[in-house]
């Protein structure tokens, strides 16, 4: 059986921000055997447990989006400038090739279109939506 | 015709800022400022909110150390309801501030300094960053994330996240030590300790790398400030104020932190955000005082643990005759030793059996209007000082932060930089420049979204401007 994780990601105290978070805490409650973490910003740390599972899913709102998306993702090897509060998912998976020679077989950012971020515990209507939609397609994907 | 330099903003610290390097008409480094452009004003919006919401609301300032923030709001409001918290969360509390100590330092050491050290300042800014530092030393860097890590796990063991863990409060703790997550942090160690020690012999290894530059680096006499224990030992969560000089003299000890009103000022410049705290009877700016890892193994008389004892008196043998490592270079140094000393005692306190109490919480109403709390944050003397009317609402808030208290001297040790490395009549910044004056604000690893609780990521813009006024370079990344 596939090792499978979850990254929901973003600020709860920040409106749609965090959808990732809300998305993430979903599926868990729905698949137990799933690993899930839930953390305000993707941090280097995260490179040990990403390698040691097969599929990995970072889950994140965003706001250039309209549609719920999954796109699969390589780890990047032209490399970013890292910031102390952030490091993105592909960047994510090269630190994980690199500090522990494995890489997740498949890795997922699911996106949720989020418009709201201000001060607030919940999700707007919209975007309460879209993650449902974008927890759905994730189901479907660990059913495939 | 004078000129100036600016760089903003600086890079791989944080929060924003900009630098600006001014020269005469010679082209001579005349003056350099260490501007801080960030305003958040936490000291005014918390303001009619309560007591027990304080903890929680100030350790939203910073990302990077919440858990200080959380205890030193905590310990206000201890003095606030006048109560003696329980042993056990005491000694919990401690263990939280060497949590927050392991991975701050393990952060600012392995992630933001190392790579200039391993890489050199000279080197590909492109690739002088961990993903270069892990091109050059895979396990290096491998194991500096993990001890970062080790320091989180704690965190989230005691207060079921990473960050802006609500888990102090006024009174104590709230929630005591599941006893099977001890024995799981005992289990890190092991692997603690020698990547302690590998920093450490890297530590020792840049000082033979940079003999020549280390001098430049913020090398000049002020005084130095901190907390230490009872008997004069390194102190992180409680203890009385020790002032040192740059001869080495102790010149006031045995203060009491609640009155560090009586001890300090800041003053304010209209070109930065950041406050200059300075020591009053030496007025400003001559009362310019460092905090921090540098000034905290300078003015202990002795570390408790057996391997940071050993090692700070290798640290003080680098003072020559005066007694006091004045250069602060020597920050990473002192950072690496406190990182084994936080290892060696959350050994310590998970062996003690009143860690595991479940006595956690002094419970009281409002019996005093008003209250300070003062830790050692990662990067120094930490306070927050609270007026509260009869229902405990916060009236007024005071937060002097140690990032702040370091402002003075970052400013000198830009200077200090810039004149040394900067040939005015060049006209340009070069990366190797930019990164040199970088690296000397790094030593202090100051964290502006604390000092100015502001929230931040940390570019660098850096500006030479002449006499006149004019921009002669100017640098972004």
């Amino acid at each position: 059986m596939s090792k499978v994780l979850v990254i929901g990601y973003g600020n709860t105290l920040r409106g749609d921000d965090a959808a990732g978070v809300h998305a993430a805490g979903l599926i868990v409650k729905r698949h137990p055997e799933i690993i899930c973490v839930c953390v305000h910003q993707l941090m280097p740390e995260l490179a040990e447990q990403i390698a040691e599972c097969d599929i990995v899913f970072f889950i994140d709102a965003q706001k250039d989006i309209t549609q719920p998306d999954m796109r699969l993702i390589a780890p990047r090897t032209e490399v970013e400038q890292p910031r102390t509060h952030f490091i993105s998912p592909e960047s994510l998976l090269h630190l994980s090739q690199q500090l522990y020679q494995h890489l997740p077989a498949k890795a997922y950012v699911v996106g949720i279109p989020a418009s709201q971020f201000e001060f607030s515990e919940e999700l707007s209507a919209q975007t309460d939506l879209a993650m449902h939609q974008c927890v759905a397609m994730v189901e479907k994907y660990l059913t495939l | 015709m004078s000129k100036t330099i600016t760089l903003s903003p600086v890079t791989r610290i944080e929060g924003h800022a900009k630098i600006t390097i001014q020269l005469d008409d010679n082209n001579d480094v005349i003056d350099a400022r260490f501007h801080v452009n960030e305003f958040r004003g936490f000291e005014k919006f918390t303001e009619g909110r309560l007591l027990w919401e304080m903890p929680g609301i100030t350790s939203r300032i910073c990302g990077i150390c919440p858990a200080s923030h959380l205890l030193t709001s905590a310990k206000a409001g201890d003095d606030i309801l006048a109560v003696e918290i329980p042993e056990t969360a005491e000694k919990l509390r401690r263990l939280l501030t060497l949590a927050q100590w392991l991975q701050s330092h393990a952060l600012s050491f392995f992630h933001l300094s190392a790579p200039d050290f391993l890489l050199g300042f000279d080197s590909n800014p492109a690739t002088r960053n961990v993903f270069g530092l892990i091109a050059a030393d895979k396990e290096f860097a491998r194991r500096g994330i993990r001890l970062r890590k080790f320091g989180q796990e704690i965190i989230e063991i005691l207060g079921s996240r990473r960050i802006h863990t609500p888990w102090t409060v006024p009174g104590g703790v709230r929630e005591p030590l599941d006893p099977a997550k001890k024995e799981y942090m005992l289990g890190w160690i092991p692997e603690a300790k020698e990547t302690v020690g590998l920093a450490l012999d890297a530590v020792k290894k840049i000082h033979k790398k940079f003999a020549k530059e280390i001098p430049e680096f913020g090398n000049f006499r002020s005084l130095l400030v901190g907390l230490v224990s009872k008997d004069g030992g390194l102190e992180y969560y409680d203890g009385t104020l020790r002032i040192m000089d740059g001869n080495g003299n102790t010149i006031a000890d045995k203060l009491d932190p609640k009155k560090y009103f009586e001890y300090f000022g800041e003053a304010v410049e209209p070109w930065s955000y950041l406050k200059f705290p300075y020591y009053k009877p030496f007025d400003y700016p001559k009362g310019m005082y460092r905090v921090g890892p540098l000034a905290r193994v300078n003015i202990c008389d002795y570390i408790e643990t057996p391997l940071a004892e050993a090692e700070r008196k290798v640290f003080k043998k680098l003072s020559g005759n005066i007694g006091v490592v004045n250069n602060s270079f020597y920050y990473h140094y002192a950072r690496c030793i406190e990182m084994l000393f936080a290892v060696e005692k959350i050994e310590m306190l998970l062996n003690e059996p009143a860690l595991l109490g479940t006595n956690i919480r002094s419970q009281a109403s409002i019996n005093r209007l008003e209250g300070v709390g003062c830790t050692e944050a990662p990067r120094g003397v930490l306070f927050h000082h609270y007026h509260v009317n009869k229902d405990g609402v916060i009236q007024k808030a005071n937060l002097v932060i140690a990032t702040a208290q370091n402002n003075i001297a970052m400013n000198r040790t830009v200077r200090q930089i810039a004149a040394h490395f900067i040939d005015g009549k060049k006209g340009k910044i070069t990366e190797g420049i930019l990164n040199r004056v970088e690296a000397g604000i790094r030593c202090y690893d100051p964290c502006l979204s604390c000092s100015t609780h502001a929230l931040g990521q940390m570019p660098l813009h850096v500006e030479l401007v002449s006499a006149s006024g004019e921009v002669l370079d100017e640098v972004w990344r």
